[in-house]
């Protein structure tokens, strides 16, 4: 989206490339926001098998965005990706009531990692356009955030990867918030 | 694991031992669902998907690569490999090898996965993988029916569907005899030769059902018309078709094993790898050979991660699996394992859920050295420095080494390992510093880079490699010291440190074959110098030199005459033989190695090649001066063959005035007659510059018997040939009747070692191949000779054989 005009307005201003990590349960959309991103396209996807790594660039950032595969089985691996993450996107499907608890298990199992204390936290309340979806701040309050992240920069954004809802705005949430870091 | 259907059919044979089927869960990942005949020791998995022990996931995940998925659209299947090793301790298999591991329990994998859209599927596809695992080295022959097998079983879901599909798969192999295609497979030098043969010519026109050939081939071979379980056998093109006549399943598998068994019997590269050497692996090795050269690099161990997120899973493996065959890690088990003490580990294909895995393995390996080559298709592994000295990306042709200094802070010094000789050469047996080594050491890469840059087949590169091996070590004079094969390889690879090596050329007997055509190779250019540069055209032959070549062909005679195994290493050694040898090894430190980056730099650096050649008076020149399409092609053609026709040339006859004939320049075409029946190397000459043998054979008449080697019409003018003579400085006296019935023995024994070779029916197809037109035409009047004259000609030979043999065996003291 936008990349020629990015990649003009990073060779005035300076561009800066970061690595992000997007994780999330099973089904939670995170491909079909990832391909959004980066071709403007709904796709149909399979299941991801292993990950997806794909450069968005967006205004003068390169994000380098990892999507990884959110399968019960393939969740322990996610910490092998932790290394030079400089923000952390988590995709929960905002309809999926069930396994919102689940997926807050697993929100908070990756934050307490060491190598993630630094990195700036990005929710993607996704799947926005569901009858039953929660909307950013319930998930936000489910989440329990505010009180237990107290030194950890985050955000909830709520999303619709088919539409391309919030998808721009989280982005640019991190883009301005990850300024003068080390990547 | 039984079908509960039928009636269980026991097959006959082994060729896979394990078919295990996994599958992509929406809810899981990564599942092994099905082993057949049963579980794999140490890979036991539950059919329940919430249920999978660690190692079922590990194979799994193996079986169903990253980003399969996209292969959605395309409907295209991937296939990866790897390897399990038997500990005989823990009598379970392991992923990884430990000292455990006995190599010939080791079990080859070839995993075929497939994505397809599937409605029914809560996320729109279904995702499976099917493998087997065979100790056979021809699984590439597999791949067609392992793939019919998974394109059925995708439509079907339940035990009852599925596994049929495995046991039909199992008993369609396994209803085959294939020990004699493993006899062809595992005989290397025979390997070699084919591979050597086809770098050149189409040997596979040969191999083949339609060739005169096909009978004494298969005959050789030992391959029957049908197997002892009664499936039909063809040879077509190099490969063997096998019909399944033995087992037939059932419907609706009937169609299952309709297309026969492809087996290729020329195995150029391990486990049938298909890609290109030259567009990945040479082009990596070029990159990678000066690094590991640095003479700073301070390791314990050689670790290398190859990734590529763009070629496919099968590519990345074959990547791996071939570089690991150049770099002696394929038959690592033997030689870089129980030899070099180096822990061995090859992975095709890893994905990152085995991270933990190795890092502990590598962890537990620190007193060991370690060679590690790793593929994956995961750039998150570039992160895992402390997996990795080379991090090669191949989507960007870029290699990555790992912070020395960083490195030296936690690897430990094993000033005893080979390996860490190698990367720092400290001292050695041999004297060589880097300095005298620049040009040598320097050769592998450079013909590296010829090779990446050239359209060339892969037994063409495999001979230009084996060439070189076999150049540097004859010109390191390693062959001649007094060390066991074992550590000849060591020295050589603490010498030119350029990691590729083939080990069967450092055997005993390979070592032995390769000094004799060293020496032959000098003495046929001593023999045949013309010296056109300079005052005398050609070099007297004198009885040291006589003796010397009679006493080469007796060795090699003796040798070949042991059997077809060592006719096998000798002419796997003869096609590995150098362009240029070790009297001539300046000839690459005078062609400019500098810039070779293009077509045109490349050939200029044959042309110079075989320019010093010419104008030394090389044999080489006679047989090929030609350039050929390619450099690659100029260098790996084979020449060594015609080494063993000079001794053919050599004049017996000459008695009378001899220092007429050497100033014999003028002589007028008149006095032809007078003129000894020598051998005419200028009109050879005047074939290997292009003239054709139809357009010679005008000029020339094959005599009677007697003189069935002479040429009477070759113009005198320019004549260089070998003469006999009492030359001063021998340092054996002999006078010309002994020099004479030492050349007629020369000349019988090189015709009956050129018969041994005759008599293997690949030697036979090298020989017509290979031979110089001029010496086809020489050996076939020869064999015309003996018929015509077989009870004369071998009285007379044994006879005057018989006086020399006690100066053959040795005894030159008596003669002097």
């Amino acid at each position: 989206m936008g990349n020629s005009v990015s990649k003009t307005l990073g060779k005035i201003f300076g561009s800066r490339e970061m690595k992000i990590l997007m994780l999330g349960l099973d089904n939670a959309g995170k491909t079909t926001i990832l391909y959004k991103l980066k071709l403007d396209q709904i796709k149909t996807f399979a299941p991801t098998v292993g990950f997806i790594v794909e450069t968005v660039s967006y205004k003068n950032v390169k994000f380098n965005m990892w999507d990884v595969a959110g399968q019960e089985r393939l969740r322990p691996l996610w910490r092998h990706y932790f290394p030079a993450t400089t923000a952390l996107i988590f995709v929960i499907d905002s309809g999926d009531i069930d396994r919102l608890n689940e997926a807050k298990e697993e929100l908070y199992s990756i934050i307490s990692e060491k190598e993630m204390e630094n990195v700036v936290l990005l929710v993607w309340a996704n799947k926005q356009d569901m009858k039953n979806a929660k909307n950013p701040r319930e998930i936000s309050d489910f989440l329990q955030l505010g009180q237990n992240l107290r030194n950890q920069l985050w955000c909830v954004i709520g999303s619709n990867a088919l539409t391309g809802q919030g998808l721009v705005e989280g982005l640019s949430w991190i883009s301005n918030n990850t300024k003068g870091r080390k990547n | 694991m039984t079908d509960p259907e039928r009636k269980p059919y026991i097959p006959p044979e082994t060729n896979v031992e394990y078919v295990i089927m996994a599958e992509f869960d929406n809810k899981y990942g990564h599942t092994l669902k099905y082993q057949y005949p049963h579980y794999i020791p140490g890979f036991e998995s539950s059919i329940e998907m919430s249920s999978q022990s660690k190692n079922a996931l590990y194979l799994a995940s193996l079986m169903m690569p990253s980003n399969v998925e996209h292969n959605l659209s395309t409907g295209a299947v991937d296939f990866t490999n790897f390897m399990l090793y038997f500990n005989y301790k823990s009598k379970c298999y392991e992923l990884l090898p430990s000292a455990a591991n006995n190599p010939e329990d080791t079990i080859f994998f070839l995993s075929v996965v497939k994505a397809e859209e599937n409605t029914k599927d809560a996320r729109g596809a279904k995702i499976k993988a099917v493998a087997f695992g065979t100790r056979l080295k021809c699984s590439k022959s597999f791949k067609p029916i392992i793939q019919l097998t998974l394109e059925n079983l995708m439509r079907y879901d339940t035990y009852g569907t599925t596994v049929p599909f495995l046991i039909d798969f199992y008993n369609s192999i396994n209803s085959i005899d294939l020990s004699f295609v493993k006899q062809i497979h595992e005989n290397r030098a025979l390997q070699n030769i084919f591979s050597g043969i086809n770098s050149e010519h189409s040997l596979r026109d040969v191999m083949d059902k339609s060739s005169d050939k096909q009978h004494e081939i298969l005959q050789f071979l030992n391959i029957p018309d049908r197997d002892k379980y009664g499936n039909r056998i063809e040879l077509i093109k190099g490969h063997l078709t096998i019909s399944y006549d033995a087992y037939k399943p059932r419907e609706p598998f009937r169609n299952f094993n309709r297309r026969p068994l492809l087996i290729d019997l020329i195995q150029d590269t391990p486990m049938g790898i298909t890609i290109k050497y030259n567009n990945l692996v040479a082009n990596f090795l070029s990159k990678l050979i000066p690094l590991l050269r640095k003479g700073d690099i301070i390791k314990t161990s050689l670790k290398i991660i190859i990734n590529s997120k763009q070629l496919p899973k099968y590519e990345i493996c074959e990547f791996v699996l071939a570089l690991s065959s150049l770099m002696g890690c394929l038959s690592s088990a033997n030689i870089m394992q129980n030899c070099r003490n180096e822990r061995v580990v090859i992975l095709p294909y890893m994905e990152v859920g085995m991270l933990d895995l190795i890092k502990q393995y590598f962890s537990s390996m620190q007193s060991e050295n370690v060679i590690a080559i790793i593929g994956t298709a995961n750039p998150i592994f570039k992160l895992q420095s402390n997996l990795w000295d080379f991090y090669y990306d191949v989507d960007t042709d870029t290699i990555i080494e790992f912070n020395k200094e960083k490195a030296a802070g936690f690897q430990k010094k094993l000033e005893s390992l080979s390996l860490k000789k190698m990367l720092n050469r400290r001292n050695s047996t041999l004297s060589v510093s880097l300095m005298d080594t620049h040009i040598d050491s320097s050769l592998m890469t450079i013909f590296l880079e010829i090779i990446s840059l050239e359209k060339t087949n892969n037994s063409t590169i495999i001979q230009i490699l084996r060439k070189i091996n076999l150049f540097q070590s004859l010109n390191r004079n390693i062959f001649k010291t007094d060390i066991a094969s074992d550590n000849v390889l060591d020295e050589y690879l603490t010498s030119y440190r350029d990691f590729i090596f083939f080990d069967d050329l450092f055997t005993n007997e390979s070592l032995k074959v390769a000094r004799l055509l060293d020496s032959l190779s000098d003495m046929v250019n001593t023999i045949f110098d013309s010296q056109e540069s300079s005052q005398i055209p050609y070099q007297p032959l004198n009885g040291k030199m006589v003796l010397r070549m009679n006493e080469i062909l007796h060795e090699i005679y003796e040798y070949l005459s042991n059997g077809n195994s060592s006719l096998e290493i000798f002419l796997s050694v003869c096609l590995s033989f150098p362009l240029v040898t070790t009297t001539e090894n300046s000839m690459y430190s005078a062609a400019s190695f500098g810039n070779i980056n293009n077509a045109s730099a490349m050939n200029n650096f044959a042309k110079t090649i075989l320019h010093n050649l010419r104008i030394n008076n090389s044999w080489v020149h006679l047989v090929d001066s030609n350039i050929h399409d390619t450099a690659s092609e100029t260098f790996a053609k084979d020449r060594s063959l015609n080494l063993l026709f000079f001794p053919l040339l050599l004049n017996s006859e000459v008695k009378e005035k001899p220092v007429e004939y050497m100033y014999s320049e003028e002589t007028p075409a008149s006095s032809v007659n007078e003129r000894p029946r020598s051998v005419a190397f200028k009109w050879m000459l005047n074939i290997a510059n292009n003239k054709t043998l139809d357009n010679s054979m005008e000029s020339s008449s094959v005599k009677s018997s007697s003189e069935a080697y002479s040429i009477s019409s070759v113009p005198t003018s320019k004549l260089i040939s070998p003469i006999l003579s009492n030359d001063s400085s021998l340092s054996i006296k002999m006078d010309y009747e002994e020099i004479q019935q030492l050349v007629t023995i020369s000349k019988n024994i090189s015709f009956r070692i050129l018969q041994l070779i005759e008599n293997h029916a690949i030697g036979k197809v090298m020989l017509e191949q290979n031979l110089h037109a001029y010496f086809q035409l020489v050996y076939h009047c020869m064999k015309l000779q003996q018929r015509n004259d077989f009870t004369n000609y071998e009285i007379r030979l044994s006879k005057t054989e018989h006086s020399f043999r006690p100066m053959l065996h040795g005894d030159q003291q008596e003669r002097r």
